[in-house]
């Protein structure tokens, strides 16, 4: 079943920030366990370290900015997609209006007439 | 046109407390069963930590996480936009990692309590939780919306290879 348009633009708009965040997150991480790790009698190799955060913060901050322009700038996507995709919209045959599916509705609610 | 929809506080509320439990159904998924019950303990302390880390943790975590989006639906079936089915999810997120923040924190107060908090901030600083629960937060609404739970299915397996990928990076890098 292919999604509607748009689907993913709610996840990008929570992920941008997310992954902004982040990456300011791979970028001190260097800093901060280099304590932690002394402390609990650990040796660990700083440049590999370093080349790795630094890698990892470019591309969590690359991702939120991708994010963020395709987040907010792309198409919205209709919640009515979904339900046209599980048929819980019905089209009325004499205005063509959509109605959503109720089995208590049986006239269009804007031209009257029976669906 | 729904993505304007108001998320009500009280399910932000919900999915932010139901997220911390999440963490304490995680710790005993994580030790009570799955070591008691494959008997892992046999391998040696590198081997555990790696399966740990990179197998147990996420397959657990992440099925763990959504317990107040499970509960959420169940109780009160809201009509709710797919873009807040993400924040709900992320928002669960959050409450497993304040959770589970303070709990490494408190382990490594031994250390002092500058070391404590430098775990602290730098465990905060990677919200890798929120986003892994994201994620499984955009299955879950499409399970809901499409009535199909294979997409719950493939957000939730990315969301455990992300945090497997995360783990496993931790563990051999730093």
């Amino acid at each position: 079943m292919e999604l509607p348009k748009g689907t993913m633009t709610g996840l990008m708009k929570v992920l941008a920030p997310l992954l902004m965040w982040m990456s300011v997150g791979w970028f001190a991480y260097p800093y901060l366990i280099g304590d932690i790790a002394s402390a609990a009698g650990e040796t660990i190799d700083m440049d590999e370290l370093k080349l790795f955060s630094f890698i990892m913060a470019g591309v969590c901050l690359g991702l939120g900015i991708m994010f963020l322009a395709l987040g907010f700038g792309g198409k919205k996507v209709d919640e009515n997609d979904f339900k046209r995709m599980t048929g819980e919209l019905v089209i009325c045959k004499h205005c063509k209006k959509e109605i959503e599916k109720d089995i208590t509705i049986i006239t269009c609610t804007q031209c009257g007439k029976y669906l | 046109m729904s993505e304007n929809i108001k998320l009500p506080s009280k399910y932000i509320l919900a999915s932010f407390g139901l997220g911390m439990i999440s963490a304490f159904v995680a710790i005993w998924g994580e030790y009570g069963l799955m070591f008691n019950n494959f008997g892992v303990v046999f391998l040696d302390p590198t081997a555990l930590a790696v399966f740990s880390a990179v197998m147990v943790a996420p397959l657990v975590e992440e099925l763990a996480k959504p317990l107040g989006l499970y509960i959420i639906q169940g109780e009160e079936e809201p009509k709710l936009s797919l873009q807040n089915w993400v924040l709900l999810g992320a928002i669960s997120g959050l409450g497993f990692a304040v959770l589970e923040n303070i709990l490494y924190a408190s382990s490594v107060m031994v250390y002092g309590t500058d070391i404590a908090l430098s775990l602290l901030l730098l465990r905060f600083l990677l919200p890798l939780h929120m986003v892994a629960s994201a994620i499984t937060g955009l299955g879950f609404g499409l399970w809901i919306k499409t009535k199909n739970g294979f997409y719950f299915v493939i957000c939730i397996f990315i969301a455990m290879l992300i945090h497997a990928m995360f783990n496993f990076s931790a563990i051999f890098v730093g």
